[in-house]
């Protein structure tokens, strides 16, 4: 996928996105009000390369390789990079959580 | 004896390292003079120094956080002011006749001018950023940055079979840091990684030395460029976490008044703070800082550990390589509630093992030699290019 495909940014967060989020983040927990769809990495939550590899592990040990977020930012360019929003990276998620 | 060129952005901490290069080339007879903004340069090496002005123009401030940084850097600045310094340098070049110059990584235009001259030409990094590929992961964003500096390269009238990364001198690459942040990662053998380069500044007869009060421990605040709200709510928060450390800690804290809250009696607080010579003095016993090359150096040198909230650029980087090296702890910039600041800054003073890091990494970046190994590769590399023929010389 890439980010330019339409984006159903209506979908609410998943509540395991935004508990790695916040782990990722090393934020408190009442940051997780910022997590919403629209809200760009970048911009809005203000992650860091160092960051983002942190949460990029915490998806796939999660949910699995597949959900590497790292592949999904080695094809995009500064400005899809800088316009990469938490529902792209909910979008990478399988649609269910793997049994465990 | 021989003429060194330096060209350096006019911005402080690019320009501080290479003070102290330049001074020990000069203690060993060779000529130096600088090029770029007089205005900025003048006030940081004094009435002394030969200066060869490229004029001066309003560029961007640096500001901001990520990718957009890294947007503003390049965009903003390294570009346009390669683009405005350009035939400056070239005229600079001809007056001067340098033997070689030394090439700030940001100032692309004195690699662009060395090579067309036919002159050896050094790099001198100014943080972890260029370093490596710390980008390595966003091969696009490399791409990006590689046309930028391609297209400076044309705009040179350079031949395209003979591009090389200006960033890069194929000859030698000065870095003020060493393994002992770096890693294990070889770099290749014209990389001299010479630990930070602590030039000597003028002791500050303005700075409240009377107010440091003795059995407190003292933590310096200093998070370089930082303006508006989040300036202000980042000093506040960490004003609070100082608080929450207890009685026993005395803040130091380096910043516009504008952006501190109501400070507690006994922090001090300037707008800008003599760092070496309050590291030098023991005065202080941590560093609360964004993460620059600069100051993790200087603070590891003189062994003291570190907090660091990075911002922008490197600064995630060297935070990693502090953290790794066991020297200090990170915490993230925008987010970190005063109470977890609070508990880093308690760790960092009271565990030993941060302590005997900084002490240990400190050492071992000394050993890189500094000013005295970069001088000495600065003269390696003008004695290797020697016999080229140089039109200029």
């Amino acid at each position: 996928m890439t980010v330019s495909e339409p984006r159903d940014s209506a979908a609410p967060v998943r509540p395991e996105l935004t508990a790695l989020l916040v782990q990722a983040a090393g934020a408190p927990p009442e940051w997780a009000a910022l997590v919403t769809p629209d809200a760009r990495l970048d911009a809005d939550l203000m992650l860091d390369e160092y960051e983002l590899t942190a949460l990029d592990a915490l998806l796939c040990g999660h949910f699995g390789a597949p959900a590497g977020l790292a592949a999904l930012r080695a094809g995009l360019d500064l400005a899809e990079l800088e316009a990469l929003t938490v529902a792209d990276v909910q979008r990478l998620l399988p649609a269910e959580e793997p049994a465990r | 004896m021989s003429r060194f060129l330096l060209v350096v952005p006019p911005l402080t901490g690019h320009v501080n390292p290479v003070v102290g290069i330049a001074r020990e080339l000069a203690a060993r007879g060779h000529e130096v003079a600088w090029t770029g903004t007089e205005s900025v340069l003048r006030p940081l090496l004094g009435p002394g120094a030969v200066v060869l002005g490229t004029g001066t123009r309003a560029f961007r401030a640096q500001g901001g956080h990520g990718l957009a940084a890294l947007r503003s850097l390049w965009e903003g600045f390294i570009v346009p002011y390669a683009r405005f310094t350009a035939k400056p340098l070239d005229a600079a070049v001809r007056e001067f006749r340098p033997d070689a110059l030394l090439v700030d990584q940001h100032t692309p235009a004195g690699a662009l001018v060395a090579h067309r001259h036919g002159l050896p030409w050094a790099s001198v990094a100014p943080g972890a950023m260029e370093l490596g590929r710390p980008l390595w992961a966003l091969p696009r964003v490399e791409a990006w940055m590689t046309g930028l500096l391609t297209g400076l390269w044309r705009r040179a009238g350079l031949p395209e079979e003979e591009y090389t990364d200006p960033r890069f001198s194929p000859a030698l690459v000065l870095a003020p840091t060493g393994p002992a942040l770096t890693g294990p990662a070889a770099f290749p053998a014209h990389y001299a990684l010479v630990g930070p380069v602590l030039a000597e500044r003028p002791a500050d007869p303005h700075f409240p030395w009377g107010r440091l009060e003795p059995g407190r421990r003292r933590v310096l605040v200093t998070m370089g460029t930082l303006a508006g709200d989040l300036g202000a709510d980042f000093h506040a928060r960490a004003v609070r976490a100082l608080e929450l450390c207890g009685n026993d800690i005395q803040p130091v804290i380096a910043a516009p008044a504008a952006l501190l809250p109501e400070l507690p009696h006994h922090a001090v607080a300037v707008e800008r703070a003599p760092v070496l010579e309050l590291m030098a003095r023991g005065a202080l016993d941590a560093v609360l800082c964004h993460g620059g090359m600069n100051t993790v150096g200087e603070a590891l040198a003189h062994g003291l550990p570190l907090v660091a909230a990075p911002i922008r650029h490197d600064q995630p980087f060297v935070a990693a390589q502090v953290v790794a090296a066991g020297a200090g702890l990170r915490v993230p910039f925008a987010r970190v509630t005063p109470q977890g600041l609070a508990a880093a800054l308690r760790t960092v003073l009271d565990a030993p093992e941060h302590r005997e890091a900084a002490t240990r990494v400190g050492a071992a970046l000394r050993a890189g030699g500094g000013a005295v190994t970069a001088a000495d590769r600065l003269e390696a590399l003008v004695g290797a290019g020697a016999e080229r023929s140089n039109p200029l010389v």
